[in-house]
């Protein structure tokens, strides 16, 4: 009986100890995975405090190497700055419906690519939300390379690292253009 | 009886505890990817990549071009040159190369050479795309026969997998100059 206590204090005390630990990993893994999308109908949606806009999304396929894209993705964020310092971060991540991945390219020697893709010809830099502000949107430019086939069926996920694993899902229907190599 | 019962019983204790001391993995250890071995074929798939590791080349010295200009870049070793086609498979990552030596050493890619065209230390891998890529060793002569490849993702690899290439069976030729092209 006396053994029984003794083996009976200690599971308490392993499931204790796994509880502890298995919570606080458990909540690490939380910031880096989306486990709580929430789809968006529209081009707007609302995280946290921070309303995200998707403005523009506009591919190249170069005829050479037609296998393959560029992607432009406008966003823009306002919302007050303390909900905008709590997301600490930005990731704007496309996923393909098999849950592929695919992350912004922040190579300067491709984000001349935006100053052709976007509308006005302007680069606005990499998603940051220290910089967004309550009175008006600011925009944020992306690129992303990836398989033009999978252009037709992808999902743009916007979030924090303090609002994951919450995050926003927008549909992405880019328009493409076709470019010839020189 | 009763003492002599206990003693074995402690006894047996200390061994099982010196069994468990000596053989708990070291932090290094722990934090390994895990090996998995290339095929005869030459490719090897990890956890978040596809690569074929297509020739092993020698040479005294590198010469490439960067903003115009030729660079060329020689060694007192030689210069071990790990042609790789590598595709990208859940998601956007940077892979890291290591060559493990003959004699167990373990060699980073060469420094000098990151801007080279094609490099393995700037190039990311996208899922879904298939791109060639260079790994750039300098290493002692003696260190290539009987030594291995080993590609793994850059950052977190607990829990991943590291892809290894079996090494070459003779002394690939030595080629003076090796020119990169883009």
């Amino acid at each position: 009986m006396k053994n029984l206590r003794w083996l009976a204090v200690t599971a308490v005390l392993f499931t204790a100890t796994l509880c502890v630990t298995g919570w606080s990993v458990l909540k690490d893994l939380g910031h880096q995975r989306e486990w709580k999308a929430v789809s968006v109908s529209g081009a707007e949606g609302e995280l946290d405090g921070i309303r995200v806009g998707v403005r523009e999304a506009r591919a190249a396929v170069v005829d050479n190497k037609p296998d393959r894209a560029l992607l432009f993705v406008r966003i823009d964020l306002q919302g007050l700055q303390t909900n905008a310092q709590s997301w600490v971060d930005c990731r704007a991540s496309l996923r393909s419906s098999d849950g592929q991945m695919w992350l912004p390219i922040y190579d300067y020697s491709i984000r001349g690519a935006i100053r052709i893709l976007a509308s006005d010809g302007k680069d606005n830099g990499d998603c940051n939300p220290t910089e967004v502000t309550e009175s008006s949107p600011t925009t944020f430019d992306q690129i992303y390379r990836l398989p033009a086939s999978a252009l037709d069926d992808l999902t743009l996920r916007v979030s924090g690292y303090g609002t994951r694993p919450a995050a926003l899902a927008f549909p992405l229907k880019p328009e493409v253009r076709r470019f010839k190599a020189e | 009886m009763n003492i002599f019962g206990n003693l074995i019983a402690v006894l047996l204790g200390g061994v099982a505890l010196g069994a468990m001391m000596n053989t708990v993995p070291d932090y290094n250890s722990s934090f390994q990817p895990f090996a998995v071995f290339a095929g005869k074929d030459g490719i090897g798939q990890g956890r978040q990549f596809i690569a074929e590791l297509t020739a092993l080349k020698r040479a005294d010295a590198i010469s490439y071009t960067r903003f115009k200009e030729d660079v060329s870049r020689d060694t007192s070793a030689t210069f071990l040159v790990a042609e790789l086609s590598i595709s990208g498979r859940s998601e956007s990552r940077q892979l890291e190369a290591i060559w493990l030596g003959a004699t167990g050493r373990q060699y980073s890619q060469s420094a000098r050479l990151e801007e080279a065209p094609r490099n393995l230390s700037l190039a990311r891998f996208e899922p879904g795309l298939t791109d060639r890529t260079v790994a750039i060793f300098e290493v002692p002569k003696d260190e290539i026969v009987g030594g291995r490849l080993a590609l793994a993702p850059r950052g977190g690899m607990v829990m991943d997998s590291a892809v290894h290439f079996a090494g070459p069976a003779a002394m690939p030729g030595n080629q003076p100059m090796l020119r990169l092209e883009p």
